[in-house]
């Protein structure tokens, strides 16, 4: 045991299967501030640490609405209003064919939303992070599936919340250092 | 976790006594209407074939969308298609309804009351090459051949799952299975191609549209879909789909038809667009005909529909979680689509300069709903005859035993 203060406990698990069981146990325990760390992306694991709904959906809306309403305006502005051109006898305001550039604008607006408010809520780019000091913990992004219950959370106690870990029979518990 | 592996059999996914209750229901009211079809069949025998001419391409999209699907899941794989597989396997087995369903359409063609190339002199069809394609018995030579094709893969298909229900296949022979899909719908393609072109767009010979093979296409596998999603629905309610059916899998078939949906739009969208900008005097008058005299609000209803209002609830993750939402919304994309197929087709027979909608009376309006519904009924008895008589389920499929595993990730 050591006295300095650590970031969490960290488990690991086999298969996918196990880390999900262990996730939701503890999430059921109460814990609520901890991640689970895996080579692809577990929709089930996220769910089951309570993480699956963001803002990020309705970020991307946004954006795809100001980009359709963006594209739409400036081809509104540029046929009908700035530089009006007669084009085979149609009228300036030509909705049809503003609609290919509204619709690429808004994916254009809807995939920079994404990105960045994606990036936004997730805090990434992150260059220094306490689970990476977990010896084990490159094999999370080989074949090794971890739940990291972290310090900060309120129920967090070393014998207790590591009893609880060893109940779900992780291949390993490490405490993750600062 | 328990290392206990239960040996699946195909007795386990025995249909559902409520397929049985659900093809008696059919069959009654099929017969009904048939009687109804039959009336309007001698009183008005012109109506009949162009609404019989509607309801046969609405039927046949779930024939052969379920056929194209059943390819496509043996090629690509995944939980969406191991679900869906009986249903697509009894739905494309009535290939030889749509068959004998054909037979009035060619008896409207040889009597000259279906389509205008029948009679209309050359210079009117764009001259004597057009004959070359355009003619009767070329008609019903290609006919046989998509109705041959259709019927062969789907025979091929079927022997070969039963053969793997009964357990006579091995997982290295599935390859053989993938290599007819693949041909097969390279096949569906060609073949509904000139199909759509031999059914539908000749009803106008003086037009054409490059895109119009891939418009039925789309159509036929998002019919499908929306099917597939309310059968669904349904069995997983009870035993034994109840048993391994997870809201993921509605998720899964809910993002492919919000897919089809949008490219449905994408399609059309671009035929439109096109032919606008062009403003071609051989092209524009087939959307002119339906873009006034009552046909615009047609296409109106199409556009907020059959695209804007389902595209608008699909972009939500809970609506493709929610089994009541997701299922009204399959229901009322069936119902566009028959829109759909009504503003592609009818309008060419109600065109008149005056007119228009006007000349489609009460008469018109109630045989071309009695004729879907006569069709509809007999295809949906067959269809869950086909269903009742095997497991519900392909429990020898390679995947199964693990997709029903109680696995994460």
């Amino acid at each position: 045991m050591t006295s300095q203060p650590i970031y969490g406990l960290m488990a690991e698990f086999e298969t996918p299967t196990e880390l999900v069981h262990a996730a939701k146990g503890a999430y059921s325990a109460g814990y609520r501030k901890m991640d689970t760390y895996t080579p692809y992306p577990l929709e089930e694991a996220a769910e089951a640490i309570g993480a699956h709904h963001n803002r990020v959906s309705l970020i991307v809306l946004v954006g795809a609405m100001l980009g359709m309403i963006g594209g739409y305006s400036l081809e509104y502005w540029v046929s009908a209003v700035s530089y009006p051109v007669n084009v085979g006898g149609k009228p300036f305001h030509s909705w049809p064919a503003f609609i290919p550039v509204t619709f690429e604008c808004a994916v254009l607006g809807a995939g920079l939303a994404a990105v960045f408010g994606m990036l936004a809520l997730n805090g990434l780019p992150q260059p220094y992070h306490p689970v990476f000091n977990s010896p084990n913990f490159d094999r999370a992004s080989r074949d090794r599936f971890y739940l990291c219950i972290e310090s900060q959370d309120p129920r967090f106690s070393l014998s207790d919340t590591r009893k609880l870990l060893e109940s779900f029979q992780p291949e390993e518990i490490t405490e993750v250092p600062y | 976790m328990s290392e206990v592996t239960v040996r699946l059999a195909p007795k386990d996914f025995a249909p559902p006594a409520m397929i049985a209750r659900m093809r008696s229901r059919c069959l009654t009211i099929g017969l009904v209407f048939s009687v109804l079809a039959i009336a309007a069949a001698v009183l008005h025998w012109n109506i009949f074939l162009r609404a019989w001419l509607f309801s046969f391409m609405f039927w046949l999209g779930l024939t052969l969308g379920p056929l194209v699907l059943l390819m496509l899941q043996y090629t690509s794989g995944g939980n969406w298609g191991r679900l869906g597989r009986r249903i697509w396997e009894a739905a494309a087995g009535n290939w030889w309804l749509m068959f004998l369903f054909w037979i009035p359409i060619v008896i409207g063609m040889k009597q000259d009351m279906l389509f205008p190339w029948t009679h209309i002199d050359a210079k009117a069809l764009g001259g004597d090459k057009a004959r070359l394609y355009l003619n009767p018995t070329l008609f019903i030579v290609r006919g046989l051949i998509y109705f041959a094709g259709w019927g062969a893969l789907t025979t091929l298909l079927y022997k070969w799952s039963e053969k793997e229900e009964a357990g006579q296949t091995t997982p290295a022979q599935f390859v053989r299975i993938q290599n007819l899909s693949g041909f097969g719908i390279v096949f569906y393609a060609a073949s509904i191609t000139f199909a759509s072109i031999d059914w539908t767009m000749s009803l106008y010979p003086q037009w054409w549209s490059t895109v119009w093979g891939m418009l039925f296409m789309v159509g036929q596998v998002l019919t499908a879909f929306c099917f597939t999603i309310w059968l669904l629905a349904r069995l997983s309610s009870v035993e034994p789909v109840s048993r391994i059916f997870k809201v993921d899998y509605l998720h899964d078939f809910g993002k492919l038809m919000f897919t089809f949906v949008v490219l449905w739009a994408y399609l059309s969208f671009s035929q439109w667009l096109i032919i606008w900008s062009g403003n071609m005097l051989s092209e524009i008058r087939w959307y002119i005909m339906r873009l006034q005299n009552g046909w615009q609000y047609f296409g109106v209803a199409l556009i907020c529909v059959h695209f804007i209002f389902p595209f608008a609830l699909l972009l939500s993750r809970n609506t493709k979680r929610s089994t009541r939402r997701i299922v009204s919304i399959a229901l009322l994309l069936i119902f566009m689509r028959m829109v759909d197929l009504f503003w592609l087709t009818a309008p060419n027979f109600y065109s008149g300069t005056d007119a228009g909608l006007h000349n489609f009376h009460l008469t018109d309006a109630a045989i071309y709903i009695v004729c879907p519904i006569a069709m509809g009924g007999i295809w949906l008895f067959f269809f869950y005859q086909r269903l009742s008589q095997r497991s519900l389920m392909p429990v020898n499929d390679p995947g199964f035993a693990e997709m029903v595993e109680a696995k994460h990730g």
